[in-house]
């Protein structure tokens, strides 16, 4: 399993950036923003359904960054750890203190849909199933789905992002899977057009 | 029959690839710039208003020795 990429691939080490970015330097800041930005992005919004949420998370994430920089210690934990543990916070605070009510469509849309209706939206249904059903996921179990299966950080990052131990993301993970092959399962089952709206699990 | 790990996993699969150039909407960067632009600049103001009160505040002293010493000295006039 590999760790997240980095699709600006500069060549400067998170570190050095970060050095760069504590003595006071835009374009390094700049630079780290650009390079992580998409993976808290996706990250919150998963975890939330919200893309303005997302952005939010966004930005709280990276000025805490910006204040922290100084502080930071590479040596403790690597860059993309603290954004997720950071990400990952203030997305629970958000959750917690909106008590957001996130609507999951739970519809199979094939049965609304002509017979002859293309591949690509029915491939959209399906992965739109399956966004609703890992939102569905309490949150201990749609942070490591989120953060594993889908951004591709090591059990090592996962544990340490969300303070557990490795053995405890393995297990979370297995669950997860579990309770998401059974929600899929079932919303391949279900013919109605309805749509429902659940209450997160934070 | 599908390996129903295999099925989930695939999902996994395409679900990344279709998010995989997802990411937060270009106002959020120039927020979060104009954040470290806010919090780095230097503090002109701030030290133009210590220079000036500075002054103030010793224009003020002068006046208020001066008043008292004029005031002192009519008052030991016979």
């Amino acid at each position: 399993m590999q760790d997240i990429e980095v699709p600006d691939s500069p060549g400067e080490s998170d570190q050095a950036l970060i050095q760069r970015t504590a003595a006071g330097d835009r374009e390094a800041f700049a630079t780290l923003y650009r390079r992580h930005q998409g993976a808290v992005y996706r990250f919150a919004r998963l975890m939330t359904g919200s893309a303005a949420t997302a952005e939010d998370v966004v930005q709280e994430v990276f000025l805490a960054l910006m204040k922290d920089a100084a502080r930071y210690d590479a040596g403790r934990a690597a860059l993309t750890t603290y954004l997720f543990g950071m990400a990952r916070r203030v997305t629970r605070r958000r959750l917690l203190r909106e008590r957001r009510f996130v609507e999951i469509n739970v519809s199979d849309g094939a049965l609304d849909r002509a017979p002859n209706a293309s591949e690509a939206l029915e491939r959209s249904d399906t992965l739109q199933r399956l966004r609703d059903a890992i939102l569905s996921l309490p949150s201990r179990y749609r942070e490591v789905v989120v953060l594993c299966d889908l951004e591709g950080v090591t059990y090592e990052t996962a544990a340490a992002s969300i303070g557990c131990a490795i053995g405890t993301i393995r297990s979370r993970l297995h669950r997860a899977r579990q309770l998401l092959a059974t929600k899929l399962r079932r919303a391949d089952g279900r013919c109605t057009g309805t749509r429902a709206v659940m209450r997160c699990a934070v | 029959m599908t390996n129903p790990d295999q099925n989930l996993s695939a999902l996994f699969d395409a679900l990344r690839h279709a998010e995989s150039n997802d990411s937060a909407p270009p106002h959020v960067e120039s927020a979060v710039m104009k954040a470290w632009d806010a919090s780095h600049a230097p503090a002109v103001s701030s030290v133009r208003v210590t220079a000036a009160s500075w002054v103030a505040s010793l224009a003020a002293a002068a006046v208020l020795a001066i008043g008292l010493t004029v005031v002192g000295g009519r008052r030991h006039q016979p």
